[in-house]
């Protein structure tokens, strides 16, 4: 039997996520073999409905990495984007699936160790939840 | 402008049940504004559809599309095409709009995607508050600008009831009370005199909707 | 001006001229050095204060703790310099009133206590508006406990007379810090530089801190000095009891230097005077001046919050530069490297005579705006703004372009976008389009 290897879509926001992934890239870290990523130049720039998308096209789980709160280069995107995230899970709670399957998680450029650890984690625990049965 | 929100989930999956392909409309004024049935939450809600649907194991196609308003008839027109390709219409536009998409196609059922709440204000990003009740006759002039019939819980004319404490209401502690808003406002206004005129009762049988749905008609305007 | 194209084509916006104009608000040292060394350049500077004249805050200060130069003497001629400098404008008992436009056209509404109204269109803006010092909560020790500037003051004014203090001479004074303040330098950097002259008046001076704060250049050495003359130090963790006896104070601490706590005695340092820390308050005018600025309040009133992702003296609009106190109290040295680095960012930004927009710009499409305003009230650089729009037409028969009757919808300003996105993610009409 295959174990199931889940798709993850990973938002980065270009001032802390993308930094810290071109960091894991070069450290030559692991990473998960069904990822995908996505720059934003903010995380205020990812809409809800990009959220709610990512699952609805075959994610298993959608990540998004940003600057600490009162970090962020715009002053507000990530205080937005919290708002957003928050509002996705309410609609993943009346569709009925996890909300494990979205998280923020907040990074800086050197984080990418912890970028990949995150993300890892992320991979066994979609492994458990089993795939997206939405999608 | 009316304000609305979103209907429960379970509610408009189960009408939508027996359909396999629907047209989500929206409408890109009021709802648009408050953040119930524009282009970005028709996108969200039929989004969560599709995937409910899925997960029942029953998908379901959803075509979207947001008229500029749904309560004018070119507008409703626009979507004849789309319509006919679809076996019902969820329509996340208030309930005028429903209603004209209702009257233009007689053979499709539309169904209300949000409930239209009330006529109400923006009173900061992201919070609505009910202002007014369309009672047909306006007496702001008589109440320094603030309706009690939209805003006393007891729709009360001639001051406050017992209950009024502290400056909030005693049926919702949380809000202010109508009538101590009228006097605050009219004592900073220098016209507080006003208010010992005696406010009639309404005349609600004849102005109001209680003798049945109202009309306007300008004959001068017809064509 | 900039033309948009919609259909999802993208129209590079149009490079915006930049004039050598610029307007200072608060004529402080800050305001003043900046427009000094602008007006060098050969920039037209106006200068509004809202004071009756110049100087500020520093007005209250006469020691430099880095250098023997008379603090008011000094000033004194910078402001004579300004004066007799043709292309820098002094407005006096001036508010700005009225923000509009941005980068490279502002239009400033200037209202001068007399009222006579100014227009100017700048093409930056900076604002030096300093903070307010205020004397801190009365601490038990009565009149004999005085605040910093009010030391500042004494010592000015015994020059060549020995130190008194309500007709009673002045022997000993302790210093006690870190009771106001917490993060700040400006206190340390005051009661060292202070007790270094008192020291040479022949007083026994004590600093009783929680944290000296050395980090300004040249600190240490002074420290030293002032360990060398005789300043006795006192580190404290518990906030030191004052209790007035008959004609003096007695500041009660730990004994820090043995370690353990039990055996710690007291130490009572009987003092003519004790100084404390002041309170600093942003100035008054700052929560009007952020409202019609368009500019992030900071906390506690101050202006911007420090930010990594952003330099110190950007804004959180292109064009609008902060410098000086406004921030945050800081000691002279640090309020003139904000100028300067003011003076730097001005003159790179202003230099090439254009600006064009290099970051990825929003755009509305007016025939999707239902006019919501939620893009103008999220954008954190206010670059949105509401405007008739020839093109849109959803509402009316085929638009007639500023024929004054359309309906308005947003518009974004590409010279004052920093391309976030966060419109674009909020609008609930899905009209807004990042063009990366
Ligand atoms: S249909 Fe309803 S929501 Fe849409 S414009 Fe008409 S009144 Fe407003
Ligand atoms: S008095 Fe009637 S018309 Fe006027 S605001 Fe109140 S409910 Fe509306
Ligand atoms: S958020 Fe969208 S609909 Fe609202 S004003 Fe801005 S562009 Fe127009
Ligand atoms: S992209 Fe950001 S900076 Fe530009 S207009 Fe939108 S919210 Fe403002």
């Amino acid at each position: 039997m295959s174990i199931f290897d889940p798709k993850i879509v990973a938002f980065c926001c270009e001032q802390s996520g993308v930094p810290a992934a071109e960091m894991a890239k070069t450290l030559k870290l692991k990473m998960p073999d069904n990822l995908e990523l996505v720059p934003v130049p903010c995380s205020g720039r990812i809409e809800t409905l990009y959220l709610l998308k990512a699952l609805e096209s075959g994610a298993d789980g959608v990540v998004v990495f940003a600057c600490y709160e009162e970090n962020c280069r715009y002053l507000q995107g990530n205080i937005r984007l919290k708002g957003r995230v928050g509002y996705a899970k309410q609609i993943m709670a009346k569709i009925g699936l996890e909300s494990e399957r979205l998280e923020i998680f907040h990074v800086a450029t050197n984080s990418g160790v912890k970028f990949t650890e995150i993300l890892m984690q992320k991979v066994d625990q979609l492994r458990q939840l089993g795939p997206n049965p939405a999608k | 402008m009316i304000k609305a929100e979103q209907k429960p989930f379970e509610e408009i999956l189960e009408y939508l049940a027996p359909y396999g392909k629907i047209l989500l409309s929206g409408c890109g004024a009021c709802v648009t504004v408050c953040n119930a049935g524009g282009e970005k939450d028709g996108a969200l809600l039929a989004s969560a559809l599709r995937m409910a649907r899925r997960k029942m194991g029953k998908p379901i196609e959803i075509l979207e599309s947001t008229p500029a308003r749904q309560c004018e008839p070119e507008f409703a027109q626009e979507l004849t095409d789309t319509i006919g390709k679809v076996e019902a219409v969820l329509s996340v536009s208030c309930g005028v709009g429903v209603q004209t998409l209702a009257r233009y196609f007689p053979a499709t059922q539309i169904f209300p995607g949000v409930n239209t709440t009330f006529m109400g204000e923006t009173v900061a990003h992201g919070v609505w508050e009910e202002r007014c009740q369309a009672c047909g006759n306006c007496i702001l002039e008589k109440t320094a600008g603030i309706c009690p019939i939209a805003r006393c819980a007891k729709q009360l004319l001639n001051g406050p009831c017992g209950g009024s404490s502290k400056g909030k209401c005693e049926i919702k502690r949380e809000t202010d009370c109508a009538w101590q808003l009228i006097y605050d406002r009219s004592k900073s206004l220098g016209q507080l005199h006003r208010l010992s005129a005696i406010i009639p009762a309404k005349q609600w049988g004849v102005e109001s909707r209680d003798s049945g749905p109202r009309s306007i008609v300008r004959e001068d305007l017809k064509v | 001006m900039y033309q948009t194209v919609y259909g999802g084509k993208y129209a590079a916006p149009a490079p915006i001229n930049l004039k050598p104009e610029v307007l200072i608000i608060g004529g402080g040292v800050v305001g003043i050095t900046i427009a000094r060394e602008l007006a060098r350049e050969g920039m037209q500077v106006v200068i509004a204060e809202n004071g009756e004249s110049l100087g500020g805050g520093i007005r209250h200060l006469h020691f430099f703790y880095d250098r023997h130069t008379d603090v008011q003497q000094w000033l004194d001629d910078m402001i004579a310099d300004v004066e007799s400098t043709g292309n820098i404008i002094v407005h006096k008992g001036a508010q700005l009133k009225r923000l509009d436009g941005h980068l490279g056209c502002f239009q400033a509404l200037i209202r001068t206590r007399d009222g006579g109204e100014t227009v100017l269109s700048p093409s930056v803006l900076v604002l030096a508006t300093g903070c307010i010092t205020r004397p801190s909560a009365a601490m038990n020790g009565g009149d004999r406990v005085i605040g910093l500037s009010e030391m500042e003051k004494l010592l000015a004014g015994s020059r060549d007379v020995s130190l008194a203090w309500k007709g009673q001479p002045v022997k000993t004074v302790t210093y006690l810090l870190d009771r106001t303040n917490d993060d700040i330098k400006i206190d340390t950097v005051n009661a060292v530089k202070q007790s270094l002259i008192l020291q040479e008046k022949g007083c026994r001076v004590a600093v009783v801190a929680g944290d000296l704060k050395v980090s300004a250049s040249g600190m240490e050495r002074l420290y030293r000095r002032a360990r060398e003359k005789g300043v006795l130090f006192f580190k404290y963790d518990e906030p030191p009891v004052l209790s007035p006896t008959d004609d003096r104070v007695s500041v009660e601490l730990q004994d820090m230097t043995i370690l353990r706590k039990e055996e710690r005695d007291t130490v009572s340092l009987l003092s003519d005077l004790v100084v404390t820390g002041e309170t600093f308050t942003a100035d008054p005018t700052a929560e009007e001046l952020c409202r019609v600025i368009k500019l992030r309040p900071g906390t506690s009133g101050m202006l911007m919050d420090d930010n990594p992702q952003f330099q110190r003296v950007l804004s959180n609009r292109r064009g609008i530069f902060l410098a000086g106190a406004c921030r945050f109290p800081q000691i002279v040295t640090e309020s003139l490297s904000e100028a300067h680095a003011v003076v730097q960012e001005v003159k790179a930004l202003l230099h090439p005579g254009a600006y064009t927009p290099a970051n990825p710009v929003a755009e509305v499409d007016p025939r999707k705006c239902a006019v919501c305003y939620t893009c103008v009230r999220l954008c954190p650089h206010a670059a949105i703004g509401m405007e008739k729009h020839g093109e849109r037409n959803v509402y009316a028969a085929p638009a007639v372009e500023n024929d004054g009757t359309l309906w308005g919808a947003a518009r974004i300003e590409p010279v004052a976008c920093f391309g976030c996105g966060i419109c674009a993610a909020e609008c609930p009409a899905r009209a807004i389009t990042l063009y990366q």
